[in-house]
């Protein structure tokens, strides 16, 4: 096993890695960081997307060694900001939790990371932007409107106080 | 289901190191470089007996040569990286553009790399197609530091079969830049965000009177390998590009072919979408070309 050190929503954590472990595992089993969802566990559901270096990844087929010093954010730390953790949610989760997007809420945490790589990249995104952004993110219980309303509001939020 | 459980991940720079691994330990060892083709694989239980995986991503291969008569592409270059860098996006480079923007989802694109694609070798995948319809070529590089570079169209032997021996990797890929032919790709998959069930790409060239000069088209997804239209090539050149002419001669060329079966599209499916793939694929393709007439014109 091989020791890493993975910087997780601004907090540096040192792990032991077994060569075959992907970064869904050392985050659900070795750290107990279990927003971050196992769903089909290769790439064809989205409930485990993180984001590593802002880029929203499937954790469950990215090997873990690759995310070593690699700033990874997941669920947990969608209500940190500059290393502070908000008292509320941070507007995303509101938007989710306000425009009912989520019903049984396990796609929600991959969902939202897929928005926050979204709008740090585009903060006032079209359909097509969002459509893209979720096209690796399935929900098979909300239905897709209500997610979609609570990205453009999401973006609404966070123009209006960043 | 037999167990994926290797020994060793070997992260290193040394290209050497790395390639002397691949070559010693032959079929117990795998290259691996963003790990999205290899980790879906590995979970479905087809490369159980591999022991050492040796990822090529440290290897210095993450590189993008534009120069005036050729686009080169490290193996390790991500594809929302290639296609973020919009070099795909012209001189007769536009079906690997295409290809790219049809890869989904972006958690994939931003992980999956150029080689990775290129080496997977299954029927599913988009990116070979376009690279092979805009003539590339990819340099091998042994475990005895030998390079040579091969037409992308002899890489390919069989499903999971490249030309690779133990111990080779990519190194890069190259296209060269076109100055009249124009190229499209087209996929048609179950969803947005699917395998490809069929795709096309085609380049081609219009002469002055707007017949087809040129042109190269391949097809992914109706053969265990990408394969070659070379009885749909000959029908359409020298024939204006109609919707109709395309479709029929489609129809023509693949009459007697078994189109490759999967558990989402039978050959009799396949058979009657790929007209229609191919006049899509074709009628863009054209619509470049003449616009890039038009453009010299002016």
């Amino acid at each position: 096993m091989d020791s890493i050190v993975l910087i997780i929503n601004g907090k540096q954590e040192s792990v032991r890695v077994k060569p075959y472990d992907t970064l869904s595992r050392v985050l659900r089993e070795e750290l107990g960081m279990t927003g971050t969802k196992r769903g089909c566990d290769y790439g064809g559901c989205g409930a485990c997307t993180v984001s590593v270096e802002g880029k929203a990844v499937y954790s469950c087929m990215f090997p873990a060694q690759y995310a070593e010093g690699k700033k990874i954010l997941t669920v947990e730390g969608l209500a940190i900001v500059n290393d502070v953790r908000l008292e509320s949610l941070s507007k995303i989760q509101r938007s989710f939790l306000e425009n009912g997007g989520l019903q049984c809420g396990y796609c929600t945490a991959g969902i939202m990371i897929s928005t926050k790589c979204l709008l740090d990249n585009k903060p006032e995104p079209s359909m097509t932007d969002i459509q893209e952004a979720l096209a690796g993110n399935i929900c098979r219980c909300t239905g897709y409107g209500r997610i979609i309303e609570s990205i453009f509001a999401a973006a609404k939020s966070m123009k209006e106080t960043p | 289901m037999p167990i994926f459980r290797p020994k060793e991940f070997l992260y290193t720079e040394d290209r050497d190191l790395a390639l002397q691994k691949l070559k010693s330990e032959g079929k117990r060892a795998h290259a691996i470089a963003g790990g999205t083709g290899f980790y879906e694989l590995a979970k479905r239980g087809y490369i159980p007996e591999v022991k050492h995986l040796i990822s090529l991503m440290k290897l210095g291969l993450d590189y993008v040569k534009n120069d005036q008569s050729a686009l080169t592409i490290g193996a390790t270059v991500r594809l929302q990286s290639l296609l973020d860098s919009g070099l795909c996006d012209g001189n007769g480079l536009e079906a690997i553009g295409d290809a790219l923007r049809e890869i989904r989802p972006v958690q994939v694109r931003n992980v999956a790399t150029v080689g990775g694609e290129i080496c997977i070798s299954v029927p599913i995948v988009d990116l070979p197609t376009s690279l092979l319809a805009c003539g590339a070529s990819v340099k091998i590089v042994s475990a005895e530091n030998r390079e040579a570079n091969l037409d992308l169209e002899d890489f390919y032997i069989d499903a999971f079969l490249t030309s690779l021996k133990y111990g080779d990797i990519v190194k890069e890929v190259t296209v060269s830049k076109k100055s009249r032919e124009r190229s499209a790709f087209v996929k048609l998959g179950r969803t947005a965000y699917d395998f490809n069930l069929i795709n096309a790409a085609v380049s081609l060239s219009l002469r002055e009177d707007g017949k087809v000069g040129s042109i190269r088209t391949f097809l992914g997804g109706i053969k265990r390998t990408p394969m070659r239209a070379l009885e749909f090539e000959k029908k359409l050149t020298g024939k204006r590009p109609d919707e109709k002419i395309i479709v029929d001669a489609a129809e023509d060329a693949f009459s007697k072919e078994k189109l490759l079966p999967s558990v989402h599209g039978s050959s009799e499916y396949k058979m009657a979408v790929l007209p229609i793939v191919l006049r899509d694929c074709v009628m863009e393709a054209s619509k470049r070309a003449t616009a890039e007439i038009q453009k010299v014109d002016e």
